[in-house]
């Protein structure tokens, strides 16, 4: 009679999982998977193109998207429904929360404004576009507007891209301080952060010297993030803590700042705006991690997606890969470590959102950049199973002369002495130039390793230079089951040291 | 067929033409990558297709109206700002707003929308008022205070209502909606209530180049017939 019951359970559980609330494709796994982890690439609606540019989750269980074909879709119970179209190639989705309830509302960030979209008579379509605040625009194609994300008190942030001079004669940017391509026109705050009160009054900018923000991101505790891709005046790609009132490296962006007004802005060397910027807290390493990074997402599920909670997760537009990232402030100066983790989706990967059930959705686009993998675009959900702890990196800190390396799971001792640490580290060409190579690279030897009694960290010094960009690999370390690292390298950005 | 070798921006772009048989066909694409952004771009054109194709086209970029009213914004062929909204009701009647400028610089009868301009590539290039005339509405803005220092209406949002929109509007102060109406193959219908006190004396347009004074009291609650 037991054994029959179980039996029975079992069968109802098969069942329950063959009709998965989601409506999925064939999978492709990617190559760089954690153990334990599942990748589902979800079915889009029938028929149209589905950039995703904004992602979020509702309590419900819903998950919420919108396209850079100007359309907010819903996925509930398995179907899609349209939700509201004819929008501004909106690039940030954000649904309205009082008190941490949603109150039904969802806004987007279109290019020339954030819209408040609301379905009053109850249809299920929006039918109230209020405008929130304005964000200006030339019409030239590049000025999309990222965001938003909101703080304790409500208050609106979002980004805006500078405009690019590949547009055609009726959108030129009047404005480039040598940039190859990224500029701006009077009165319109590109290449800024900015705030709106929750009202949509007082919009402002609140930081400088943004180039092509794609991701903006706001922590638990109230740290405003942002992503920047490499490109002119940007060496390479980064994550960096947005803060008031800072300049982010690129001048184009500066032609409405108060403090330059009247001022000729090509006037400044090189030398002068690289001595003006704040150094980012991540660089995200062009061609090794990442080339276009996007949404940074602060992992609150509180371990339901695994081993890495409070991380901070960013997609990548162009490799398709999902890292992850975390924080140590040194100093008074925001500086981290950027892991790979996993590599690749089958698009472009701009947008990442958790749900209530700690799964990661991943929103995918490769239209006109172009991106690694085999859709156009995507939408794809990543699953922990609960149990399974993959043997990872989990964090790299700076300590006094040297660094630790955590790890999720204790390390074999025996698989790892100094002389099979690697250690790589390098600068840039702080120029107007696209992009800069590595500069002053060289290999440095670690010494006096420690691991840790309990296996789940190691220590080792090395010469730590400030305002450099760390390489640490470890390719030879085993887990005491004798498993290789799932990714046995990340990146640490060192830009000031402890004493 | 197509040599654009060396060291380029993706910017420059060469074409090269050959007559091809009904059918599938192979090609050969070499390329090679020096440094800067990567790019690699390559676009197809046919005696059927309307431009140069970068991706296989498995859905339309048509925007068109059944029976509610639709909007779609982003830059229109003939806009006078960045800020546009076109607004597509049923019966084939369309329509541009300037929410910079308070005015109707595009109507036009039949489909609504090409949006391909937005939809392919990057997006850099207009979007396009299917009408096979398309015609400002109005000269100047639809709705405007007499005074002379009299800007123009401030863009509050918009309702799809049914088969109309109804335009959320702040005029000196005031707040007003402005409901369009089709009137198919004749133009539009444009009801303006204002919800708090008529800031003064209104001028509004008379046939397609003239114009008009309201007094603050008709103000209230008008209606133009607006032919194109």
């Amino acid at each position: 009679m037991k054994i029959f019951l179980s039996l029975a359970l079992a069968a109802f559980s098969l069942q329950a999982a063959e009709t998965a609330p989601f409506p999925v494709l064939p999978s492709l796994p990617p190559a760089v998977l954690p153990e334990g982890y599942t990748v589902q690439t979800i079915a889009p609606p029938k028929g149209v193109a589905f950039s995703v540019t904004g992602l979020d989750c509702g309590a419900d269980g819903s998950v919420w998207v919108c396209t850079r074909e100007g359309a907010v879709w819903r996925l509930k119970s398995g179907t899609w429904s349209l939700f509201a179209d004819g929008l501004q190639e909106p690039c940030g989705l954000l649904l309205d929360r009082k008190d941490g309830q949603e109150t039904g509302a969802v806004f987007v960030a279109q290019k020339p404004e954030l819209t408040e979209l609301r379905d009053s008579d109850g249809d299920g379509l929006a039918d109230e576009h209020r405008c929130v605040y304005q964000t200006v625009t030339s019409g030239n194609y590049h000025e999309f507007h990222y965001g938003p994300v909101r703080d304790a008190v409500g208050n609106f942030y979002g980004t805006l891209n500078l405009a690019h001079t590949n547009a055609g004669a009726a959108f030129q940017p009047q404005f480039t301080v040598h940039g190859v391509f990224m500029g701006s026109f009077p009165g319109s705050f590109r290449g800024t952060a900015y705030k709106a009160a929750a009202d949509g009054k007082n919009f402002e900018p609140v930081a400088w010297g943004l180039r092509s923000p794609c991701g903006v991101g706001m922590m638990a505790d109230g740290k405003l993030l942002y992503t920047e891709n490499q490109g002119d005046y940007m060496p390479d790609s980064f994550l960096a803590v947005v803060e008031k009132g800072q300049f982010y490296g690129h001048p184009s962006g500066l032609l409405n700042h108060p403090d330059y007004q009247g001022k000729k802005l090509e006037s400044f060397s090189d030398q002068e705006w690289a001595a003006k910027r704040v150094p980012p807290a991540v660089w995200i390493i062009h061609d090794e991690l990442a080339n276009s990074p996007g949404e940074p997402r602060e992992d609150l599920t509180g371990g339901k997606f695994g081993p890495f909670a409070g991380q901070i997760f960013i997609g990548d537009q162009t490799k398709s890969n999902l890292m992850r990232c975390t924080l140590q402030q040194v100093k008074g100066q925001w500086q981290g470590c950027c892991i790979d983790f996993i590599n690749h989706f089958r698009s472009g990967v701009v947008r990442n959102a958790f749900a209530a059930d700690g799964a990661l959705w991943v929103g995918e686009t490769g239209r006109g950049w172009g991106s690694v993998g085999d859709l156009p675009f995507g939408l794809e959900r990543v699953t922990w199973d609960g149990k399974t702890v993959p043997f990872c990196i989990k964090d790299i800190k700076l300590e006094k002369g040297g660094f630790r390396i955590s790890f999720t799971k204790p390390v074999d001792p025996a698989s790892l002495d100094v002389s099979k640490i690697g250690v790589r580290r390098w600068t840039y060409n702080f120029t107007h130039a696209y992009g800069s190579p590595h500069v002053e690279q060289k290999t440095v030897p670690a010494e006096g390793l420690q691991i840790a009694a309990d296996g789940h960290s190691l220590f080792f010094s090395a010469e730590l230079v400030k305002r450099r960009v760390y390489h640490l690999s470890l390719p030879a370390l085993r887990s005491v089951e004798g498993k290789p690292l799932s990714v046995n390298h990340g990146y640490y950005t060192l830009n000031e040291t402890l004493d | 067929m197509v040599d654009n070798d060396g060291l380029h921006p993706d910017t420059q772009t060469v074409r090269g033409e050959a007559e091809l048989s009904a059918g599938g066909h192979d090609f050969e694409l070499r390329y090679m990558e020096g440094g800067g952004g990567k790019s690699l771009k390559i676009a197809w054109s046919g005696p059927l297709s309307s431009g140069w194709l970068t991706e296989a086209p498995p859905v339309t970029n048509l925007v068109l109206v059944s029976n509610r009213a639709r909007a779609f914004r982003g830059n229109l062929k003939g806009q006078t700002s960045a800020r546009m909204i076109a607004f597509g009701l049923p019966g084939g009647v369309n329509c541009a707003y300037d929410a910079e400028h308070g005015s109707f610089p595009l109507a036009w009868h039949g489909d609504f929308i090409d949006a391909a301009g937005s939809r392919l590539d990057r997006g850099q290039n207009y979007n396009l008022p299917l009408g096979p005339q398309v015609e400002a509405l109005v000269a100047g803005p639809l709705l405007r205070l007499s005074r002379a220092d009299a800007a123009a209406p401030e863009f509050l949002g918009y309702k799809l209502a049914g088969a109309q929109v109804v335009l959320h509007l702040k005029l000196g102060g005031a707040r007003c909606d402005q409901t369009l109406e089709a009137l198919p193959g004749r133009g539009l219908k444009v009801r303006t209530v204002f919800l708090d006190p008529v800031p003064g004396e209104l001028t509004v347009p008379e046939g397609k180049s003239g114009s008009r004074k309201l007094a603050a009291a008709e103000a209230a609650d008008f209606t133009l017939e607006l032919p194109f």
